[in-house]
């Protein structure tokens, strides 16, 4: 150090390496703690992810109510209250479609009996019949999968049991309807074979379990989910009254030399990250509209054709394998249902799966011919084979959310690497 | 002096930071017709940057993407001469350079170096675009504010041009 207190060339020097370790070992242990958490908070991460996401897609609301001289506070306010309200819609409508133990039972028994029947009307097995030109196509590669339903809906011992006692003890296990008593025992009849000596007014045995024993584990479950998911509520509101507190930390963090290439990355990571997004929720919500809007044309209650609709419109933020669930969910209320209303008068109830096939394929046709050129554009870019292996990676490492967050994260990946090094190049740091 | 404890001096002093930012962006010209509410929301927007003596804030030919408004210290606006750099001009406290970034990204005509320790504020072209865009009434004076300065620069250019 020189008389007037400053560095010399050669202190000014090994305090710019030891700077530049310093920096360096920070943002190792920085990575490794980020790696770590990235780990063992993994169960997070989707709730996470989800309540910024929604963030990101409510700030034009924002903007646009403080534009209308709402204080920030109060726009909030207004949008978490309309949030609350579609989340308690969206909960009171799943609560009146989730079953209880005894629905549970009738969903199975209704299932199973439903399937079998579709099948046999499909393939010219019923009353007796031998079999069409299909069965004699397909019929041996489609038993195996018939078996394997069977397997998964048939009711055990116990379940029976307790079938049994709600329909002869109605005012102790809340009654069970006569027409699922009839399918239980044709189901139980298809168990135990032709010569099986159950008929409808055979006394089944009364033990088993309570109709209300079974709730233990599902409320533990479901507590459990619960309070894992209010990080999302919590993580949408602080985003939303961050004010850009967060990415200006992130910024702070940066040497002066990269702060204004990092401030064009991240300005370029957020004008691909809000069109995806946005474009994405808007796709979302015309795919589940348009379902909707299908469904009850052909046939399907309102409640079931709103949650066929939510389902298929969530799914549909999954590339491939949306469209996908919300076919199989149709599919299956569609074999299942029972009394159907067509809207149009050329569907009949008998032909209602091949209606719900093709009113998927009409969303479908919509979704890739109109929304999704229009709503979301080339916000996408990415080529369908890195989407493909990008879902199938993100499923095999993270599960869900993993393939939920596969095609972000990759654009995200893709928008760094080459907004970065053009920047690089443009600030001549390389 | 009265000690306030860590947690009060974080929240209020925060505060007191953005007032302070307020009131100095209330200074500078592209800046002044604003009311107190649309500063405030402008210093949201805001980057605070410290420079060491010496340190360039940015090199000619380099990307404009950024205004700066100095807060502390000084800054020289340097563009290369025949026989090295050319001073062009001098910048000190509630002054502030780089205006033409707010336009286009077009490579910077000249460079900026700090000469003290010196406090700026950074606004982002981007950032600004979208608070803009988001108060077009505010956009506007921002704009009118900006074209008047780059004006009275072009005049003062044009006069030195005619009487060296």
């Amino acid at each position: 150090m020189d008389s007037c207190g400053c560095l010399t060339v050669d202190e000014e020097r090994a305090r710019q390496r030891r700077r530049r370790i310093v920096f360096a070992l920070t943002a190792a242990a920085a990575a490794a703690l980020a790696v770590f958490l990235l780990l063992t908070l993994r169960r997070l991460i989707l709730p996470v992810v989800i309540g910024g996401g929604f963030a990101y897609i409510c700030k034009p609301l924002i903007d646009y109510l403080r534009r209308r001289g709402l204080p920030r506070p109060v726009a909030i306010a207004v949008l978490f209250a309309g949030f609350c309200a579609v989340l308690y819609t969206l909960i009171s409508l799943g609560a009146h479609l989730v079953p209880d133990r005894k629905g549970e039972l009738e969903l199975q028994i209704r299932a199973r009996y439903r399937i079998h029947q579709r099948y046999e009307q499909l393939m010219g097995l019923a009353n007796g019949g031998r079999g069409n030109l299909l069965y004699s196509l397909v019929g041996r590669e489609v038993a195996p999968l018939m078996a394997s339903i069977d397997r998964a809906l048939r009711l055990s011992e116990e379940e029976h049991a307790l079938v049994a006692r709600m329909y002869l003890r109605p005012d102790d296990g809340g009654g069970f309807p006569e027409r699922y008593w009839r399918y239980h025992l044709a189901n139980r009849k298809r168990d135990q074979g032709a010569t099986a000596a159950v008929t409808a007014g055979a006394r089944p045995e009364e033990d088993g379990e309570r109709p209300d024993a079974h709730y233990g584990g599902v409320i533990l479950s479901l507590l459990d989910a619960v309070s894992l998911w209010l990080v999302t509520p919590l993580v949408f509101l602080i985003l939303l009254f961050d004010r850009g507190r967060l990415r200006k930390g992130v910024v702070r963090m940066v040497p002066n030399r990269y702060f204004e290439p990092t401030l064009t990355v991240i300005a370029r990571i957020d004008q691909a990250l809000g069109r995806y997004l946005r474009g994405t929720a808007l796709e979302c919500f015309m795919v589940g509209a348009s379902l909707f809007v299908c469904m009850v044309l052909v046939g399907l209650d309102l409640r079931w054709s709103a949650a066929i609709g939510i389902i298929a419109g969530l799914a549909n933020a999954i590339p491939f394998l949306g469209p996908a669930i919300g076919l199989a969910v149709g599919l299956l209320y569609a074999i299942m249902a029972e009394d159907v209303s067509p809207v149009l008068p050329f569907i009949s109830g008998d032909d209602l799966v091949f209606a719900v096939v093709a009113a998927v394929g009409v969303v479908q046709l919509l979704d890739n011919g109109l929304f999704q050129p229009y709503i979301l554009g080339s916000a996408v870019d990415l080529h369908p084979l890195a989407v493909t292996i990008g879902v199938m990676g993100g499923a095999m490492l993270f599960g869900f959310g993993g393939m939920l967050l596969a095609v972000p994260v990759m654009m995200i990946f893709r928008v760094v690497l080459s907004t970065l090094f053009e920047q690089m190049r443009a600030y001549q740091i390389i | 002096m009265k000690q306030t404890s860590p947690m009060w001096s974080a929240i209020f002093g925060r505060k007191e930071k953005e007032r302070d930012a307020a009131l100095l962006l209330r200074q500078v010209p592209v800046f002044s017709g604003l009311s107190r509410r649309e500063l405030a929301m402008l210093v949201e927007i805001g980057h605070r940057r410290a420079y060491e003596s010496g340190e360039y804030i940015f090199r000619k030919g380099q990307p404009g993407a950024a205004m700066f408004v100095v807060n502390r210290g000084l800054v020289r606006i340097l563009d290369q001469g025949p026989d090295g750099e050319v001073e062009l001009a001098e910048i000190g406290g509630q002054g502030f350079f780089g205006e033409l970034a707010l336009l286009d990204d077009s490579p910077r005509s000249a460079s900026a170096r700090a000469e003290t320790e010196t406090d700026l504020y950074a606004f982002f072209r981007v950032d600004l675009e979208e608070f803009l865009a988001a108060f077009p009434q505010t956009g506007l004076q921002v704009y009118r504010g900006l074209a008047h300065v780059i004006g009275e620069r072009l005049r003062a250019m044009n006069e030195q041009l005619l009487n060296p």
